[in-house]
């Protein structure tokens, strides 16, 4: 019976049976997670899906979440260009971004053709150019602290900054820009917080 | 053969080492910006001092040397700390945004995007590709650096022959259909 056991120890110790998918590691389905530990709450936005509308409701437009993580650019000279195509169509962003002499720029380009050819073959997108920039913004990424060398034997910390880019790409036409506000409507808003007041702790 | 190597950074120590001695020794001076030197007593001066001196010493102490803190340049540096408010304020204001360029056309040859002032940069490129593989042919035909012949060069694509006006010039073979932006004469 020892023998029988070993046999079959043996038997499901088989190495081809593991390497039959091709793969080196054949164990999938144990999830190895070593360098994406985190998933990132950006993306994680893509996977929400929303109850089937009723025959009656306006059709919700798609939303697509896209983000690329530790872009070797400052996130304060990235958000310049993140404000630059806020609330813009996604061609109109994308001419910007090809005339802008800026480095992100090249970054952000990248990232929106990618989310733009994710629209169109997972998030059920009709026309690529029907989308519009509804959110981009940036973060900090991580900052590593090197030595910087001057003259004399001195030496300063510089820091190596590095950013992340999010957006959010929503279908229709771009929400047309809000009219600056007139000194009529402040005016009119004022009297009425005047109006609004009450007396408190009366009768 | 012995090669001695240095470390790149001054251990910090030395580097304590060398700057306390420096400032022994007077020879920073303007280290603490004429502040307050470490240990120099201070001196406190409210209004006119009666100093009480001998009648000889009267005129002689009225005249002194200039003290340390009146023969040094002060230098500007900021008084308080500008809050995020602040900075955001200076960061955002309109001037500094990106502006949204309004000269950005179509190529009506390929369709690509360019600027109203500038050549199309696919154009450009295709163009730039072509004439470099007339110049490799060119050099080929040459056999040698400084070998140009002092003609005019005609290139010609398949099915082409050189007509009775390219007697004398340089005729370049091109082994591929006339592109369509290559008009010939």
């Amino acid at each position: 019976s020892g023998a029988a056991w070993a046999r079959g120890l043996l038997s499901w110790a088989r190495p081809e049976r593991w390497l039959a998918s091709g793969s080196f590691f054949p164990l999938s389905c144990i999830h190895t997670s070593t360098s994406l530990q985190k998933i990132g709450k950006w993306e994680k936005k893509n996977r929400i899906v929303y109850p089937p509308q009723l025959p009656g409701e306006p059709r919700r437009p798609a939303e697509i979440y896209h983000c690329r993580r530790e872009i070797k650019y400052s996130k304060d000279k990235m958000w310049y260009l993140a404000k630059l195509i806020k609330g813009m169509s996604i061609d109109q962003a994308l001419a910007q971004l090809e005339f802008s002499d800026k480095k992100g720029a090249k970054v952000i380009k990248e990232v929106l053709l990618e989310a733009q050819e994710m629209a169109v073959r997972n998030h059920n997108v009709e026309f690529k150019s029907n989308l519009h920039i509804a959110e981009s913004q940036t973060g900090r990424g991580r900052y590593v602290k090197r030595l910087r060398c001057h003259g004399k034997g001195m030496f300063g910390m510089m820091k190596i900054s590095r950013c992340h880019y999010f957006v959010k790409l929503v279908e229709g036409p771009p929400p047309p820009p809000e009219p600056p506000k007139t000194g009529f409507e402040q005016a009119k808003e004022y009297v009425q917080q005047l109006r609004n007041r009450t007396l408190v702790h009366t009768l | 053969v012995l090669v001695l190597l240095r470390s790149p950074l001054p251990r910090l120590g030395v580097l304590l080492q060398r700057c306390w001695g420096r400032l022994e020794r007077g020879l920073w001076p303007g280290v603490f910006g004429g502040q307050s030197p470490p240990w120099g007593p201070a001196v406190a001066v409210q209004g006119p001092v009666l100093v009480p001196q001998g009648i000889n010493g009267a005129g002689e102490s009225s005249a002194e040397p200039p003290s340390l803190l009146e023969s040094v340049v002060w230098m500007a540096a900021p008084k308080q700390r500008r809050t995020i408010e602040v900075n955001r304020c200076r960061r955002r204001h309109p001037t500094k945004l990106i502006e949204v360029k309004r000269n950005i056309d179509v190529c009506p040859e390929c369709g690509n995007l360019k600027q109203k002032h500038v050549l199309c940069g696919y154009c450009y490129a295709k163009v730039k590709e072509e004439t470099r593989l007339i110049r490799v042919e060119i050099y080929k035909k040459k056999g040698g650096p400084f070998n140009a012949p002092a003609v005019e060069t005609v290139v010609l694509y398949e099915g082409e022959k050189p007509t009775e006006k390219d007697e004398g010039k340089q005729i370049i073979e091109r082994a591929r259909k006339r592109p369509s932006w290559f008009v010939q004469n």
